[in-house]
């Protein structure tokens, strides 16, 4: 019972301290964390394990948060997923232009913490499956 | 937003300075125009009076009964007619604008009307010269290169044709300008008159002086490609003058608009970077609230790592304000004799966390050096080139800081074997403010290495960067002895 209905978020992010921390929270509410480092690992784990939700940054090495979400939003399951922005941009520019991707949620690092990233987490799977 | 209101403004500016090039040059042209023609009025005014003067006074030096004497053609050896000739003559040759001078005078024929004959002719004595066989004496009157019929010469008494008798009769009274030009057989003409009068005042003839139309014409023409080049210098000035006035307003408006932008890149930066260290004490710090409840042996590494946030964060602050104090020029330096080696063991205490978080060892090979600098600013610029090699450093890399003493200089060195500085990030360290700015790496990369590069140009001093991609850079402040 367990295996089958653990949740997976996938988490897309170069920083360690938020990769930690993060982890450590979702893996204590028993759902399943897959980190990738930059868009591309992302686009390659994400269509590999199939995230019940998907958490991503937006400014990353390689292949940043709206690259990743414009090539996700080309798969057919890609176009469903939830997607949650975790940046620590706050700017109206960057929040308009990631909620016309179909973002879920648009989170600023330093105005949450963990706890509640994770509630959003839980929102998430909740919405996407009703 | 920004670059619609500067497009708007630009526009206003276009349309304004093109409705006042475009008042100008109306009021220019029309004032031009009312120019030449008062011009044209006092020139035609000047001329008359010139003929004026040139009449009243000739008239004087014709005796009238030398005059009276000339009743028939072959009087033209006479010494009377000689006289007149050669007073007339005079003002063909002192005045080049004048085609003719000469004497008529208006009698009855034998029907018993009007008719009027010309006495003598200031071109020659010889009313025969352009008939006769001789071709030396020929004078070309109409002065076009040729002797033809145009240069008739008069003869004492030879009918005048087609002479403007109203004019000739008030040249009997007084002296009189006639302004409208008369033709006859010698051409279009302006004439002046002025009675030659005997000792009881009556009139015996008229001294006559012709101005031609053409030379009235090229003397007009003359002016009015005066004012055709004068209105083009003015009216050339005036476009040049917009123009640069309109290129003066778009570079100033660029550059507010670079400014502007600079100055909101900075800001957005600025709090961004703030935000980075806030954001990571807020989750560190959150989750040891959760681990000291839990008893969870974690929280002591998180508290540590909250701590070592809260140092990165107000150091950022502190380069900031630094750079903005060199920004303004404000950047005063106290320099004191300091011990090289005592300063860089100092900074190896302040970037203790950073060593260890990177596992990166580090080399203090600086010999008993003492030299003068300033001892806060210098500490950190040399504390930023170290971060920054740290920073950039491989997992259990090294770094190294060594020194070398010069005649003059002082050379010191701190060199890492990490992963090397792309060209074009080299030159942006040391180039200006924001674009060190402009760098999408982590805390204080470019911000720190720009305040470095400043504090040692304060110093008097280079900062030379030597790197290779892959094995490692080598930064080596160069600063004059004192």
């Amino acid at each position: 019972m367990e295996t089958k209905n653990k949740h997976k978020i996938l988490l897309v992010e170069d920083d360690q301290t938020f990769i930690d921390l993060l982890r450590n929270k979702c893996l204590d509410s028993g759902i399943e964390v897959f980190v990738a480092e930059n868009g591309e690992q992302g686009i390659k784990i994400a269509l590999e394990e199939k995230p019940d939700v998907i958490i991503t940054d937006l400014t990353m090495p390689i292949m940043d948060g709206f690259e990743f979400i414009k090539q996700l939003r080309n798969d057919v399951w890609g176009k469903k997923v939830p997607v949650i922005i975790l940046s620590n941009y706050g700017d109206f520019d960057r929040i308009s232009k990631a909620l016309e991707t179909g973002a879920f949620y648009y989170l600023v690092k330093s105005d949450v913490d963990q706890n509640d990233v994770l509630s959003y987490i839980n929102k998430a799977i909740v919405e996407s499956k009703s | 937003m920004k670059f619609f209101n500067f497009f708007t403004s630009l526009k206003k500016v276009l349309l304004l300075n093109i409705f006042i090039a475009f008042l100008i040059l109306v009021s220019l042209i029309i004032g031009i125009f009312f120019l030449y023609k008062d011009t044209k009025v006092v020139l035609k005014e000047q001329l008359f009076n010139s003929l004026n003067s040139v009449v009243s006074s000739y008239v004087k030096d014709i005796d009238y009964r030398d005059v009276e004497k000339l009743s028939n053609p072959e009087m033209y050896t006479s010494d009377e007619y000689k006289r007149v000739v050669s007073t007339l003559s005079k003002i063909v040759n002192y005045y080049p604008e004048v085609s003719f001078a000469y004497i008529e005078k208006i009698q009855k024929n034998k029907e018993g009307s009007e008719e009027v004959v010309f006495l003598a002719d200031g071109w020659s004595l010889n009313p025969y010269a352009n008939t006769d066989s001789d071709n030396t004496n020929n004078i070309d009157i109409n002065r076009d290169g040729l002797i033809s019929e145009d240069d008739e010469l008069t003869y004492i008494t030879e009918i005048y044709e087609n002479a403007p008798i109203k004019s000739i009769k008030e040249g009997y009274k007084n002296i009189y300008i006639d302004n409208t030009f008369h033709t006859d057989e010698w051409g279009r003409f302006i004439t002046g008159y002025a009675p030659i009068k005997n000792d009881i005042g009556e009139t015996v003839a008229v001294l006559a002086v012709d101005i031609r139309d053409v030379t009235f014409d090229k003397i007009l023409g003359n002016i009015s490609q005066l004012f055709f080049i004068f209105s083009l210098v003015v009216l050339g000035s005036v476009l040049i003058l917009l123009s640069l006035f309109l290129v003066v307003f778009i570079k100033k408006e660029n550059l507010n608009k670079t400014l502007d932008e600079e100055k909101s890149l900075v800001i957005g930066l600025v709090g961004h970077e703030m935000k980075t260290p806030l954001a990571r004490i807020r989750w560190l710090l959150s989750a040891a609230r959760e681990e000291l409840a839990n008893g969870d042996p974690k929280v002591n590494k998180h508290i540590k790592e909250a701590y070592d946030e809260s140092v990165k964060g107000s150091d950022f602050s502190k380069i900031i304000l630094d750079v903005s104090r060199i920004q303004f020029g404000k950047l005063k330096l106290n320099f004191e004799k300091i011990e090289l080696n005592t300063m860089v063991q100092d900074i190896r205490e302040d970037v203790e966390f950073m060593f260890r978080e990177k596992n990166v060892l580090f080399k203090n090979e600086v010999p008993g050096i003492i030299f003068s600098a300033d001892p806060y600013y210098f500490l950190l610029a040399l504390k930023n080139i170290i971060s920054n090699a740290i920073k950039y450093s491989h997992d259990g890399g090294e770094v190294v800081v060594s020194a070398k003493e010069n005649k003059d200089t002082l050379e010191i060195s701190v060199t890492d074997s990490g992963i090397g500085i792309p060209k074009e990030e080299r030159e942006k360290i040391l180039s200006g403010f924001y674009r060190a700015m402009n760098t999408k790496e982590t805390t204080g990369h470019g911000l720190g290495m720009y305040l470095a590069y400043q504090i040692i140009k304060h110093h008097e001093g280079e900062l030379e960067i030597y790197s290779e991609e892959g094995k490692g850079s080598r930064f080596t402040i160069v600063i004059p002895k004192k």
